[in-house]
């Protein structure tokens, strides 16, 4: 005979602490898939042995909220994520004790009390920046985004519903920094978002850039920005 | 900043376009990497490098229990950095060989021959060809005559190597039994090897004389014209004719992996584990882990405790599971329920209870630990007629099974699975027709509550699986029921499981009878491994890759008969492939218990008295509870 069994807590103070936190992500961490990626902070929580706020019902599960998914392969610098705990304590400590509790690759950059109500933190992105390197990146971009003209349609599955855009009006600014780096600042969030592999499958299939070196690309999101600041 | 390209190992191409690419690429918490001791050359110890592989995905191999004691284990030591190997998933096998990079260890992404000792734990026998595969995408051949000075030594251990012999062409050394100690002693040998003064063949000859080392390459066997085994013949007298398995005998002595390393992707069971006890008191005929791990060796509440604190401290995990073969025989079970049951309420743990005993107190301990959310419960009768229970000694009443389910329905439980083996020995239409027959009595107790008790519809699951007979256990002489009679009996069973609340799920045949070839496989079988592996077979355990076409043509290539192994009876006097090797029961202790079964007789468990399995050489656990009475 066999069970599963769960315990949890009903939180009996009715006020959660909300923290905004900025992480950064790189080398092996960077291959996480989201999910993976979450359940690695929330390991990292229940080793800092943070006063972790749980959401009600028969499934707890712990407040945590990531501003913008990330793809696999992609590195981040200040990434925002909120948490929610029972008890004020100060951001110094949440940093250090995260810190010390996520794998090599994962760090608290920053961090800071929210001392107004917040519904959600992904309805508030707006907009992302990356940088992206990789050889022969600059002139191939500049070619597909800034000088064709021809429309590049990508499409993203969303409730069911297909959705076509064209690449070009995600990209909201692009640098050609050198041959081989461009930065990109382009939609993010709910409502349009660029996925950075979807310009690099427009690269390789448009220009001289082959799928290897498309794909061998380094993908940094340098930021991700909020609505009002965030 | 750091330098990507070095820490990734492969490009990133590549790890864009496979599934899963953190798998391959280590860096877990708690992984332990001892690169530095490593860098600083002549000062340094030299280390030995050991590498466990666990021939399949990362997925499955990362939950299994010996992985996180061996890795632990030997990291402990400051001259020994062990390493993990993985089988890759298809897509990142495929681009390994179109790159030309060798299997590589998820730590320092060393390839797998540069290691010292390269240790596969067999878990199941399907796991063999990946076996081969990883060895030859670790560049070492994977035929153990043609290594060289310079290759790593091969060793494999886990509870299927008591019957190593379909694998004796591949492996140096098997490890029979227990590997703490074993792997420590072997360690130290190890490092009293000089490779250039003395041959590969004169170590190994070194390594028989620790207890449970076996070496295949000085056994040879000679065959009887009809295929059977006349003789196991030593081609060296140094090395024991008999191999005796090792044990740990004190388990509050033993090493505790309390740093597991939490995985970075997804894997089957992504929890903490507590190892209550090794080895189970109850003696069911089919079960091979019933008899290799005798005998029961407990471990107290108290070091259990603190064992749950530290490895929940150091994970982060939100789960307990406990990891024995049959939870509610642990002799204190009362007291380290209520304890757990107060760790995880406290810390917002989910407590996972198997292998619970039928009673009431079982139903108390779950009542308690399940206040809120109630999963499914899984009862394991096995057989579904008494007689056939009683001849393989599981001692499950039906009033008992019913009584139970009246209790969880009451409680609360709606889903319940009901797991039974079909073609077990002996058993005929109207054992398999009592299988739906419980079923539907379980269902029926349901019906028979008072209505404002059936809120919810029950879920009544029916699984079975094939019964295999496995070495080293009563039924190690039945013959296994082939594909036909297969067919017959789940078709049976499923036209009289017609029931709307009744689900039945069902094994796959053609991987029981390929299983059965190899449980039971002498050391020709090896072939066949081999060639089925050489034909494209590596991932046989997942039913997606497994051919039975390949395995059939494998074993006519060597004019080997698949009924030779599967379904032929085997004769009281018959030399088995496994004789040589002795996991504490006696081949005589087994055969008594095989000829109970005929007659139905029942033996009682370890605790309550002792059948003389032969386990009381080890001098310990629950055998020191009949001592005195000899
Ligand atoms: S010797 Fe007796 S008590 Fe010990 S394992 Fe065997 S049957 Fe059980």
């Amino acid at each position: 005979m066999k069970q599963e069994c769960v315990f949890y807590m009903s939180n009996k103070t009715n006020k959660n602490y909300r923290y905004r936190l900025a992480y950064s992500r790189t080398g092996a961490m960077s291959w996480l898939a989201h999910l993976d990626l979450l359940r690695n902070f929330q390991y990292a929580c229940r080793r800092a042995k943070l006063p972790i706020a749980f959401t009600k019902g028969y499934n707890p599960r712990q407040i945590m909220e990531f501003a913008l998914p990330v793809g696999v392969g992609i590195e981040t610098r200040k990434d925002p994520v909120d948490l929610e705990l029972l008890e004020k304590i100060s951001v110094e400590s949440i940093i250090t004790k995260l810190n010390v509790n996520l794998p090599n690759g994962i760090k608290i950059e920053s961090a800071k009390y929210l001392d107004y109500p917040v519904k959600s933190l992904m309805s508030l992105v707006e907009a992302a920046a990356y940088t992206l390197k990789t050889d022969n990146l600059g002139p191939a971009t500049e070619k597909v985004i800034l000088v064709d003209s021809e429309l590049i349609i990508v499409k993203r599955k969303r409730k069911g519903k297909t959705q076509e855009y064209n690449l070009r009006e995600l990209i909201l600014k692009v640098e050609i920094i050198s041959n081989n780096e461009v930065k990109l600042f382009c939609k993010a969030g709910s409502v349009a978002n660029l996925r950075p592999d979807m310009l690099l499958k427009a690269l390789y299939e448009r220009t001289e850039i082959t799928k290897i070196a498309a794909l061998d690309a380094i993908i940094v999101r340098d930021n991700v920005y909020l609505k009002n600041g965030g | 900043m750091v330098k990507l390209e070095k820490e990734l190992f492969y490009p990133r191409h590549v790890l864009r376009q496979v599934e899963k690419p953190a798998q391959y690429l280590g860096q877990e918490w708690n992984m332990i990497d001892k690169s530095e001791n490593m860098d600083h050359g002549q000062d340094m110890l030299p280390m030995i490098r050991f590498g466990f592989c666990f021939p399949d995905l990362y997925e499955i191999g990362m939950s299994n229990m010996a992985l996180r004691i061996i890795y632990n284990l030997l990291n402990q030591r400051a001259d020994v950095w062990c390493e993990r190997f993985f089988s890759p998933a298809e897509d990142m096998r495929g681009f390994l060989h179109k790159l030309n990079i060798p299997l590589v260890s998820l730590e320092s992404k060393t390839p797998l021959n540069q290691f010292d000792i390269v240790g596969f734990t067999l878990q199941y026998e399907m796991s063999f060809p990946t076996i081969l595969e990883m060895l030859d995408l670790g560049e070492i051949p994977i035929h153990r005559t043609k290594r060289t000075r310079h290759s790593p030594i091969v060793v494999a251990g886990g509870p299927i190597v008591y019957n190593p012999e379909p694998l004796a062409d591949f492996i140096d050394l098997f490890l029979i039994g227990d590997g703490e100690e074993l792997l420590d002693e072997l360690i130290d040998l190890y490092k009293t090897w000089d490779r250039n003064k003395e041959s590969r063949e004169s170590f190994l000859l070194r390594c028989t004389k620790l207890k449970g080392v076996y070496a295949p390459q000085f056994y040879e066997f000679v065959y009887n014209a009809d295929g059977t085994i006349a003789e196991i013949k030593r081609t060296n007298t140094a090395v024991p004719q008999i191999i005796q398995k090792r044990i740990v005998k004190d388990l509050n002595k033993t090493y505790f992996p309390d740093k597991p390393i939490v995985p970075n992707t997804q894997i089957i069971h992504d929890r903490a584990y507590l190892e209550l006890f090794r080895g189970c008191s109850r003696g069911c005929r089919f079960c091979q882990a019933g008899m290799v791990y005798r005998p029961v060796r407990e471990r107290s509440v108290d070091l259990l405790i603190e064992q749950a604190k530290n490895v929940l401290d150091s994970t982060g995990y939100e789960q307990l599971g406990l990891l024995s073969l049959s939870t509610g025989d642990y002799s204190e079970l009362p007291e380290l329920g209520e304890r757990l049951i107060e760790l995880c309420s406290e810390q917002q743990i989910n407590l996972s209870l198997p292998s619970l005993r039928l009673d009431s107190f079982s139903f108390d301990l779950m009542s308690k630990a399940s206040q809120t959310r109630r999963t499914g419960l899984t009862f394991a009768p096995e057989a579904g007629s008494q007689r056939l229970r009683d001849i393989i000694n599981k001692d499950i009443r039906e009033t008992d099974l019913l009584k139970a389910a009246k209790i969880a329905f009451t409680g609360g439980w709606h889903r319940i699975k009901l797991y039974f083996m079909l073609g077990l020995p002996f058993e005929n239409e109207e054992d398999v027709l009592e299988i739906a027959q419980l079923a539907k009595n379980v269902l029926q107790v349901y019906h028979d509550l008072p209505s404002e008790l059936r809120k919810r519809r029950p879920q009544i699951t029916v699984s079975t699986s094939f019964f295999i007979p496995k070495p080293w256990t009563p039924f190690q002489w039945v013959r296994q029921i082939n594909k036909q009679e297969m067919e017959e009996k789940q078709s049976l069973l499923a036209e009289n499981l017609r029931v709307r609340t009744l689900d039945y799920q069902w094994h796959d045949y053609e991987l029981s009878l390929v299983q059965g070839i190899i449980a039971r496989g002498d050391r020709r079988v090896g072939q066949v491994i081999e060639e089925v592996w050489r034909n494209g077979g590596w991932l046989e355990s997942w039913s997606e890759y497994f051919s039975y076409e390949r395995w059939l043509a494998a074993l006519e290539k060597y004019n080997l008969d698949p009924d030779f192994y599967i379904t032929r009876e085997r004769t009281e006097a018959e030399i088995f492939p496994w004789d040589h090797i002795n996991p504490g029961v006696n081949k005589s202790f087994l055969l008594q218990e095989y000829k109970k079964s005929q007659k139905g007789q029942l033996t009682s468990e370890c605790n309550i008295s002792c059948n003389y399995c032969g386990a009381m050489q080890y001098e310990t656990g629950v055998c020191l509870l009949h001592v005195k009475q000899d």
